[in-house]
């Protein structure tokens, strides 16, 4: 079952909001953690029993290997712990999602095929985040020991805590699927606060807000886009090798927002969700449509999972890299290269990786991490550093969208296509005359996909309008490039709630053919 | 010994230096995510330019792991 299933939003959703409130109000936080864990275990089974096994077992792993990695006195054995918990998450994710490229090897070939079979959902955003509390235990131990510890004021530290505190925050069904990915520090001690487990209207009004958000998002825009301008294009182009000119087009164009509404909107309505019960979940997404340039948009797009590689992928491998350089006294393009080039090819590389075992995937990361390299590389000249100076700040801005935005729709259109060779029939069928009554769609779609780019160009971001509310955990200050009349801001008021209102009614009627959420495959 | 003052001190000037701004203020609870140019990339460069300045060492954990420049100078002391 999916986060917008009718009855899933309509009918589970507010049955466990009163459950996790009664349980909180008689047995305080434990209790309504226990609700939260109880619900996500259920929600987990709605994907399968297989599913449901898994991801209990890889959490009571997780759990043992964290809590060696915090209460351990030898180092060695921190280490070890460490070690096997990331070899184990990222082996089973490897089975289960890499199975095209495993399938050949014996034995672990038919394991992984018998395991994709078994698991169609993702395990990507789950296994991530339980990986990353396993580093963060490493790294901040102290930390995260008092984390899982920490009692409410006036009570004795209760060794009960821990792995209630690891399996909600290992499980929580806002975001196991499909993310945002959290840190273990970032939602833990939310765990702990006396408020916890008790509903207050304004967490429940930020949280439908977010909710309505996302629904509009994914049901007015990401399908309908969809349905309307890309997939009939992409189908065309994986049956018959070709498609007309103007349709490959807008069907490129059209796609790069549809991925933003959808991908978007899911992590809106996991914040939603998540808010309606007091937690406040990292924002995955801060208008990453308009970016000024790659570096800008990977501070916007996916937030989570680029920060996690950076920190627990780049960070490393440069740091080896700049020290390897230093030993060697190396300077200048082979010191880049070892320091910063390589890692971030790597960095890329895996990003594309992760979204699964495709050759489009590998090159879309290729791309990327080639147009960092150079845009970091051009803007730490001296020539760049002078100039940036000499041009203001909103002609720079607005060239640097003119140069990125292009670039950015082309290689969404890679990521979208499912061989490198429809790609190439992709762009081979950019010179192909239009079809006529077939290329151009009516004036109201058009209307609607113009709709869609004014939002995502002008218009506030979810965070942006609620931002009085903290929303979500911010893991890059970005600078907002809302133009101030569109810069709408929510309030608590009769207004708002009834625009709320008829957003969610509106999409009600939508909600009967549910699409999966692009992102649910990777 | 270095007082915490002089370690944020020192540390400043490395920043400014890395990040060619020379007029960066640095306090113990600035975040590096709200410091112009702080990112990942450059964070590697500072961290490697701060051991050089008080010639320590840090873990690749303990680099990746900062929370605000308080958490730096406290890590410097603790090496020194």
């Amino acid at each position: 079952m999916s986060l917008v299933h009718p009855a899933l939003l309509f009918m589970c959703l507010p049955i466990f909001l009163i459950v996790f409130a009664a349980a909180g109000r008689l047995w305080g936080s434990r209790g309504a953690l226990t609700v939260l864990t109880a619900a996500s275990l259920l929600f987990g089974a709605t994907q399968g029993i297989a599913f449901l096994v898994v991801i209990v077992a890889s959490a009571l792993v997780n759990y043992a290997l964290l809590m060696v990695i915090v209460r351990s006195d030898r180092p060695a054995s921190v280490r070890l712990a460490l070690y096997t918990g990331i070899a184990a998450n990222i082996g089973l994710l490897a089975l289960a999602k890499y199975s095209v490229w495993l399938g050949w090897i014996p034995v672990i070939g038919t394991a992984s095929l018998s395991l994709a079979a078994l698991i169609p959902t993702t395990l990507s955003f789950l296994t991530f985040q339980r990986s990353v509390a396993l580093l963060d235990g490493f790294s901040a131990r102290g930390a995260v020991a008092t984390d899982l510890q920490k009692p409410r004021a006036g009570e004795a530290l209760s060794p009960a805590n821990p792995p209630l505190r690891f399996f909600a925050f290992a499980s929580m069904f806002p975001n196991l699927l499909i993310g945002p990915i959290a840190y273990l520090v970032e939602v833990v001690p939310q765990f702990a606060r006396s408020s916890f487990g008790r509903i207050r209207p304004i967490d429940l009004s930020i949280g439908l807000t977010l909710l309505a958000i996302g629904l509009v998002k994914k049901f007015y825009f990401a399908d309908i886009i969809g349905r309307d301008w890309v997939d009939p294009v992409f189908a065309d182009v994986a049956a018959h090798g070709a498609t007309g000119g103007l349709r490959a087009i807008e069907a490129m164009v059209a796609y790069y927002v549809q991925l933003y509404f959808d991908f978007s909107g899911y992590s809106d309505m996991a914040l939603g969700v998540a808010r309606m019960m007091g937690i406040t979940l990292p924002i995955n997404f801060d208008s990453p449509s308009r970016a000024t340039g790659i570096v800008d948009f990977y501070r916007r797009w996916h937030i989570t999972l680029t920060r996690v590689i950076a920190r627990f992928l780049f960070s490393p491998l440069s740091i080896a890299g700049t020290r390897y350089a230093a030993r060697k006294r190396w300077r200048g393009a082979r010191a880049q290269a070892v320091s910063l080039w390589l890692p971030l090819i790597v960095n890329f590389i895996v990003i594309g990786l992760w979204h699964g075992p495709r050759l489009t995937y590998v090159l879309f990361g290729t791309i990327h991490g080639l147009w960092y390299i150079l845009e970091t590389e051009v803007r730490g000249t001296k020539w760049w550093k002078k100039r940036r100076k000499t041009i203001a700040e909103p002609i720079r801005m607005l060239g640097g969208m003119a140069l990125t935005i292009p670039l950015l729709i082309l290689t969404f259109a890679l990521f979208r296509s499912a061989t490198l060779a429809d790609f190439g029939h992709l762009l081979g069928s950019l010179g192909n005359p239009a079809q006529p009554g077939v290329d151009l769609p009516s004036t109201w779609k058009f209307a609607q996909l113009g709709l869609a780019y004014a939002i995502v160009m002008f218009g506030p971001n979810a965070y942006e309008m609620l931002g009085r509310y903290r929303p979500g955990i911010r893991s890059y200050i970005n600078v907002s490039i809302t133009p101030r009349l569109f810069a709408f801001r929510w309030r608590p008021t009769l207004f708002w709630g009834l625009l709320v209102c008829a957003a969610i009614a509106a999409v009600i009627g939508k909600m009967s053919a549910v699409t999966p959420f692009a992102y649910q495959v990777f | 010994m270095l007082t915490d003052e002089e370690i944020l001190s020192r540390i400043t000037n490395v920043v400014r230096d890395q990040l060619d701004d020379d007029e960066l203020t640095l306090t113990p609870t600035t975040e590096a995510n709200s410091v112009d140019g702080w990112d990942s990339l450059a964070h590697v460069r500072i961290m490697i330019a701060v051991e050089e300045e008080f010639g320590v060492r840090f873990q690749t954990s303990e680099i990746t792991s900062l929370k605000n420049v308080g958490g730096l100078v406290a890590l410097v002391r603790s090496k020194l």
